[in-house]
């Protein structure tokens, strides 16, 4: 009997060529972009470079500054001054590291311009984020607090300038600064924001030193803890050395500040839902993030749901037939369940290989420069489930619904 | 082989209430052929469908080879729908996305036959409607007489001890219309099958044993 109702759904299917695509255009749709989105989030959750520890870490990258009268506020990420005077003495975080944004940079060599990303670093920066060297090392206290123009470059950087050549010894000249370079990391995915960068060197090379006391701009800061459970006391921490212990030079203008640490999670959803509630606890927003995602898997349903009841509706009379020669409620459920799970796993099946395709495509064509995807088959597996269920659930209801017809009603048409 | 005993039906709609049938007694006997009259909205359609078991009557029992349904719950009535009647509409009501043979077979699909039995029977069924060589084509390759045969293929797929035809030849000009009339004849003569058949055709009706006119839900004699 299922094979029956297995052969007709596929007559079905055939037949209707246009709902068909409609139908399996929305569910493979739905289900790339559910899976690409996920694999996205999880490789951002859970990267595979120096960021992979990041469960340990807390993140300083966004700060809100209100003047005394609360006239007027600025919002960017904090710059070093603030920084040195009101994260370096936190108690409980076990390393603590500064280091500036990567910034775009310049040289010439043999008369091409040559792009890349400059970051300016602390050594704890090093010891704190997982970088996997090729050549060479990062330098160390001395060559930092010294001021030393060494730099550590990534694979990319050394194919450009060195045309792969071992450049350890060599010079890089970038920004009009040269330096001696000392080693040489894998690519880093750009979506490791703070560790991305394509040359690394100590801050303490700076032309200038006006960058110590400037309250915002340019910095951000990471906060680690071997165990991520401390990691909500030290936000505590954080949040009560801005409200209670703010320093400012400038109390007049920089009168109170707004700002947290972030775990990594906190920051996505932060970024999604755009709020500055630093004392709310991640659940909420993450909670919130939820709603958001649900809220788009939404649309598509509705519209399948839909679909799904307008095409059973059109077929009233065929249920009415079905009826008269003697076909059971249940079968009739069982036969359009049956019809919606084969048009939903065709789909499901399609959305995986879309999404599968789009995803390498991305890795390959370099948009992401570093990106290394993971797929996630738990992801995919988890993707593929919800659309099924979801295809079931969206099919069962006008099945129940019109199967469920009184014959005579759906002969002549059904409620229309 | 069916009795009709004082049927009422009455429509509730809103604060409308119709009649659409009372105090019906009629008894049919085995392999009768039997034609129903009577003007448009009379209630026509609604004692074939009663009789036919697609609707309950108000008031009233309706028997089959002796036995009172008295109970309508959907699973008892499918299965004798199933076994004992076959239908026939006027607006033919074939499924368009399967073809031919597979309208055919769908009364024998809530039977616990083999594929193969019920390729076999829809075969035997369409070869008495002569249209045996169209097994493939779907029904809106066919013309309207030639769908009508087919949705009386189906209707015999089964092997039905009634067939109730409401207007199968309403639709169809009056060629077709004759064509019809002349399988369901022969099926009449040839298997013995019962058959009430709905039609506003004086012509048509002559050539059954018995008319029976309905009046504003009512049987005149
Ligand atoms: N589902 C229904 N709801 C309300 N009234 C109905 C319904 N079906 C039929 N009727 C009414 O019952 C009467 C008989 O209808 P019907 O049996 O279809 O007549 P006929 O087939 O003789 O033309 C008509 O007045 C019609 O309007
Ligand atoms: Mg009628």
């Amino acid at each position: 009997m299922l094979k029956n109702y297995l052969l007709t759904a596929w007559k079905v299917l055939l037949r209707r060529k246009f709902f068909t695509f409609i139908s399996l255009f929305g569910i493979t749709i739905t289900l790339s972009v559910l899976l690409i989105l996920s694999t996205a989030l999880d490789n951002f959750l859970y990267p595979s470079g120096p960021e992979k520890n990041n469960h340990q870490l807390l993140f300083i990258e966004q700060l809100t500054i209100e003047s005394r009268d609360g006239q007027s506020n600025w919002s960017s990420e904090p710059g070093y001054g603030f920084l040195k005077d009101n994260v370096r003495d936190l108690k409980l975080p076990e390393k603590i590291t500064f280091f500036s944004q990567a910034t775009e940079g310049s040289s010439y060599i043999n008369g091409n311009k040559i792009d890349s990303h400059l970051r300016r670093t602390d050594t704890s920066y090093w010891e704190i984020l997982d970088f996997n060297f090729l050549n060479g090392r990062t330098f160390d206290q001395a060559e930092f607090d010294s001021g030393q123009m060494v730099a550590v470059i990534n694979k990319k950087t050394q194919k450009n300038y060195f045309s792969g050549e071992n450049p350890i010894g060599k010079n890089i000249i970038i920004n009009e600064q040269t330096f001696s370079v000392i080693g040489v990391v894998e690519d880093v995915f750009v979506g490791e924001t703070h560790a991305y960068a394509d040359i690394w060197v100590p801050y303490t090379t700076f032309a200038s030193t006006q960058f110590e006391t400037e309250l915002m701009g340019g910095w951000s800061a990471l906060l680690y803890h071997s165990n991520p459970s401390i990691l909500p006391q030290i936000q505590q921490e954080y949040v009560n050395q801005l409200k209670n212990d703010f320093v400012t030079h400038d109390p007049e203008q920089f009168h109170k500040a707004i700002g947290g640490a972030d775990t990594k999670l906190e920051r996505i959803a932060r970024e999604m839902t755009n709020t500055e509630d630093y004392e709310s606890n991640a659940a909420s927003m993450i909670t919130m993030w939820i709603v958001l995602v649900l809220c788009f898997m939404l649309l598509p349903s509705i519209n399948l749901i839909n679909l799904n009841i307008s095409r059973i509706m059109e077929r009233s009379s065929e249920i009415g037939v079905r009826k008269a020669f003697g076909a059971k409620t249940g079968q009739l459920v069982i036969q359009f369940v049956v019809e919606n799970i084969l048009i939903t796993a065709i789909g499901g099946g399609l959305g995986l290989l879309v999404s599968w395709g789009v995803l390498s495509q991305i890795e390959a064509s370099g948009v992401l420069p570093g990106a290394d995807v993971n797929y996630n088959w738990r992801v995919f597996l988890y993707g593929f489930g919800f659309v099924f269920v979801f295809g079931l659930l969206s099919g069962t209801y006008p099945a129940l619904k019109m199967s469920r017809l009184h014959p005579v009603t759906a002969l002549k048409g059904g409620v229309r | 082989m069916l009795t009709l005993n004082s049927i009422a039906k009455t429509y509730q709609t809103d604060k409308i209430e119709t009649i659409a049938l009372k105090e019906i007694n009629l008894n049919i006997k085995k392999g009768e052929f039997i034609s129903i009259m009577g003007p448009s909205g009379c209630g026509k359609s609604t004692l074939l469908n009663i009789m036919g078991l697609l609707d309950a009557p108000s008031d009233g029992s309706v028997s089959i080879d002796g036995v009172e349904i008295s109970s309508y719950q959907d699973k008892g009535l499918a299965s004798i729908r199933n076994e004992k009647i076959g239908f026939i509409f006027q607006s033919f009501h074939l499924i368009q996305d399967l073809r031919v043979i597979d309208n055919v077979e769908l009364p024998l699909l809530y039977r616990k036959i083999s594929a193969k039995q019920r390729r076999h029977l829809a075969l035997q069924a369409l070869e008495k409607v002569g249209l045996k060589a169209r097994v493939d084509h779907f029904p809106s390759q066919l013309s309207g007489g030639q769908q009508q045969r087919v949705a009386i293929a189906r209707a015999i797929v089964g092997k039905p001890e009634l067939l109730l035809a409401d207007e199968p030849t309403g639709n169809l000009d009056s060629h077709m219309g004759n064509e019809i009339m002349q399988i369901l004849e022969s099926l009449h003569k040839d298997d013995n099958t019962t058959i009430v058949m709905v039609t506003h055709d004086d012509e048509l009706a002559k050539r059954t044993e018995r008319v029976v006119r309905v009046y504003d839900g009512q049987l005149i004699h």
